[in-house]
């Protein structure tokens, strides 16, 4: 039996409040296997940013492990941690501010290739057009900054700047919530292919669980920094066993199939006929 | 059934008027940016341009004294501005003094810019002590009485243009600094920080290639309206006495010289007056006009509103 | 018999820096006592900017309003002293983002007596009573204690239900709700759709709802409209809608809702 190729295990978020420490994460644990999608649900509050942060270390845990192939990167320097950077990317959730306003697309996603020792300039700017062109945006789109990109396009240059640094594990933080519904269906494709391409294992968090169900495999659901419920997607989104899950299934609204809606007896007043 | 609801024919006629357009927010906002731009411009070249060509000029030297000529008033004998009470061309006195109130006031601001920016923005983006130590700084040197101070170090350091250039900077780097600190404590918390974090950037990378570049454009239009200040705080500390000694004509000591006549002769005070507040009133109207432009293209009413919605 | 709000050919269009933009391009619409019309559209279709301009909440010297709005028969459209009778007593807006739309500043019970105010009650013992009685009816626990509370101190769903009480402080006959449940989670979403579907079956509030969710506009409409680009491109009976559309874009849509299959035991209705 392989390892997974990501492995939580008690994983602990502490922040000093006012009041004394609020505990973001309570003792989380998880794995991920290589290849495979694991989709983190919750609501606001659940902690499911935090855990994002943490494993993509924008945070130190307090404690816990973090074990990515094999190694516990949980509390690494800086220093350490900078050959496995390449290996864990992530995809922000708001597209308006997670690109630098003032790059170009070609040097946003140029950026993690010159990291990576492409000195070249002309190297470096014909890798990132492949990769801009592989994410479906047009040769026109090289030279121009953010603010000419509509939401949709600008995530799809975010996933093209994690992809450039050649990542096994992709972090996805809220990537699709913040777009329309179709731009969300036609960049949730887009994940997908990606996924097949180069066999990328993504940790999908979201609140949203159409989403969910497209895209992962297993699913765990967070609420008060712990996980309430775990499991395969199909099955736990089908036959939800804890009252959270259910209360969330409940609420999602799925306007095709929507069951159990109470009728609307609208008592109008007045209304002649 | 539900309805499909087609599109007319012929698009609907537009119900804007030109009066609509001339009086619109939008139309206002450019018109009136664009006009303090362009009148800010003119009034600052007005006064830069003939300074810094002085030496191709045709004028008369700023230092010949010509006793017989003395205290004559302006557009008398080819003196545009008069003479002063030892028969020197007042106009070129303004002129070549203005080389070195200038001089002086750019190299403060760009002096000042530096210091400014780089403490704080390590302020804003590193926290912790240096925050603390910028932070209390400048509070420290905001409380303190300025021109007291300016003239308390250039008592102690003698009155030379080095000494005046680095009081003024020093004069002038805290607000530049506390500027620096806010824009940057916004921009650390974006996602475009986080992310370049999550490639592997380090600190002092993010703030060179990231932060700076998108704060540098609201920094430059307070160090450019901080020139005005500084030609200010410079005539200042030369009228009091204080600035460069002779034979440096500065702004400032015309003024003060020609006080004893301001009843007399009026122009000795009022011309290089009027020729300062030109300069300020033009640089901060066209920083002004500047700061309006883009602040408008940062945040349109339209992004608000969320009408660019283009799809893929 | 008049409809309760009646909107013909609705035209906006916005003079902005380049050019300008026409953002709602002929909608044509009646919403009538006790009924909920729906508007859904993605960003940009110019459904906000409809309730808005119908409101007449856009800045004069950007939008140039045309086109038609009676409301009980009265004209509003671009109508300043109308609109003033009419907004906050007769026509309620709920907004969007319920963490922004209260006075950090103030306490919760203030913001709420200034909407009671308006409605006509005078003396801060009547409009605290009314304060206490507009939350009960939001079904807040403890009203009397939220009172006292700054808008930082409540959760969004609170929020949210305070600035429903205050939109029915005067008994309104229309309620315009621009994406109520956007900014909340799901599950506090699902109580505040109940909440509303119940105010409106107990006092027949008519109800213009403006969002970009189809599983909402489906709960609670009794007609949608599907908006792209300034104008409407279908609408009907939401069953129908949902189920059979027609128009080549409500079907786009329609589609690229990700599917949830109806959960199979033991779920609460």
């Amino acid at each position: 039996m392989t390892t997974p190729l990501l492995e939580v295990r008690d994983l602990v978020v502490e922040y000093p409040v006012a009041t004394g420490v609020f505990r973001a994460l309570d003792a989380v644990s998880f794995s991920v296997d290589a290849g495979s999608t694991l989709a983190v649900v919750g609501e606001s509050g659940c902690g499911k940013s935090t855990l994002a942060k943490a494993i993509v270390r924008l945070l130190t845990p307090t404690s816990g492990a973090i074990e990515f192939d094999g190694v516990d990167v949980s509390r690494m320097s800086e220093k350490a941690l900078r050959p496995y950077r390449s290996r864990i990317q992530m995809v922000f959730q708001d597209p308006y501010g997670s690109l630098d306003p003032h790059l170009n697309a070609v040097d946003i996603v140029g950026e993690p290739l010159r990291l990576q020792g492409i000195r070249d300039r002309r190297a470096r700017d014909a890798k990132a057009a492949e990769l801009i062109d592989r994410v479906g945006l047009p040769t026109t789109a090289l030279r121009r900054k953010p603010a000419e990109f509509s939401g949709g396009q600008r995530q799809r240059i975010g996933i093209a700047r994690a992809l450039a640094s050649g990542p096994d594990l992709l972090v996805c933080d809220e990537a699709t919530s913040a777009l329309d519904v179709s731009v969300q269906a036609q960049v949730l494709d887009l994940l997908r292919e990606i996924k097949r391409d180069r066999g990328l294992t993504y940790l999908f968090i979201s609140h949203n669980l159409g989403v969910v169900r497209e895209i992962s495999d297993t699913i765990v659901v967070m609420r008060g920094g712990r996980i309430v419920e775990r499991g395969r997607t199909e099955e736990v989104l089908a036959r939800p066993r804890e009252p959270y899950t259910r209360a969330l299934r409940a609420a999602a609204l799925d306007p095709t199939t929507m069951v159990g809606i109470k009728p609307r007896n609208v008592v109008a007043q007045g209304v002649a006929s | 059934m539900t309805t499909v609801i087609e599109a007319p024919d012929q698009p609907r006629p537009s119900a804007v008027t030109p009066r609509d357009v001339a009086t619109a927010g939008a139309t206002r906002r450019a018109r009136d940016s664009r006009i303090k731009i362009w009148v800010g411009s003119v009034a600052a070249l007005v006064v830069i341009a003939p300074v810094a060509l002085a030496r191709v000029l045709p004028l008369p030297s700023p230092d010949t004294t010509n006793l017989a000529a003395r205290r004559l008033p302006p557009l008398t004998d080819g003196h545009l501005f008069g003479t002063d009470q030892l028969g020197r061309d007042l106009l070129a006195r303004v002129l070549f003094g203005g080389q070195v109130s200038l001089a002086i006031g750019v190299l403060a601001v760009v002096v000042s810019g530096v210091i400014g920016l780089t403490l704080g923005a390590v302020a804003g983006y590193r926290g912790g002590w240096a925050d603390t130590i910028v932070s209390r700084l400048l509070e420290a040197q905001l409380s303190l009485p300025l021109l007291m101070m300016l003239l308390l170090v250039v008592a102690l350091f003698g009155p030379s243009i080095p000494v005046i250039t680095f009081v003024i900077a020093i004069a002038q780097w805290p607000e530049i600094a506390r500027l620096t600190r806010s824009l940057t404590l916004v921009e650390r918390e974006k996602p475009y920080v986080a992310a370049a974090h999550v490639l592997g950037l380090g600190h002092t990378a993010i703030l060179l290639r990231h932060v700076i570049p998108n704060i540098m454009k609201q920094v430059s239009l307070v160090v450019l309206l901080l020139l005005a200040q500084a030609v200010l705080l410079e005539s200042a500390l030369s009228y009091l006495g204080a600035g460069p000694q002779r034979p440096f004509a500065t702004w400032g000591r015309i003024i003060s010289d020609g006080q004893d006549y301001v009843t007399t002769s009026w122009w000795l005070v009022t011309l290089p007056g009027l020729v300062i507040a030109l300069l300020v009133v033009g640089v901060n109207l066209l920083g002004d006009g500047l700061r309006d432009r883009s602040g408008r293209s940062k945040r349109s009413l339209l992004s608000r509103l969320r009408l660019h919605g283009k799809e893929i | 018999m008049d409809n309760l709000l009646k909107v013909d050919e609705l035209q906006v269009e916005l003079i902005t820096a380049n050019g300008v933009v026409r953002a709602v391009d002929g909608v044509s619409f009646h919403i009538d006592a006790g009924e909920t019309v729906t508007i859904i559209g993605e960003s940009g279709s110019g459904k906000s900017t409809t309730a808005m301009g119908v409101l007449g909440l856009l800045p004069v010297d950007l939008a140039v309003l045309s086109g038609a709005a009676t409301f009980q028969g009265c004209d509003i459209l671009g109508k300043p002293k109308a609109l003033e009778k009419v907004r906050g007593k007769h026509i309620a807006l709920i907004p969007q983002d319920p963490m922004t739309a209260l006075s950090p500043v103030h306490t919760v019970g203030a913001q709420l007596r200034d909407a009671i105010r308006h409605s006509g009650v005078r003396g801060r013992a009547k409009q605290n009573a009314r304060a206490v009685e507009l939350l009960e009816q939001v079904k807040i626990t403890n009203p009397t204690g939220q009172l006292a509370k700054y808008p930082h101190q409540l959760s969004g769903g609170m929020l949210q239900r305070v600035l429903i009480a205050a939109a029915l402080a005067a008994g309104p006959e229309l309620i315009v709700a621009d994406e109520p449940t956007s900014a909340l989670d799901v599950t506090v979403q699902a109580s505040i759709l109940d909440l509303l579907l119940e105010l409106q079956e107990r006092t027949g509030v008519g109800m213009l709802l403006i969002t970009h969710d189809l599983g909402v506009a489906r709960l609670m409409s009794d007609r949608i409209f599907v908006m792209k680009s300034g104008r409407f491109v279908e609408g009907g009976d939401p069953e129908e809608l949902l189920r059979t559309p027609r128009d080549a874009y409500t079907k786009r849509l329609l589609d690229a809702v990700p599917r949830l299959e109806p959960v199979q035991t033991g779920v609460p209705a």
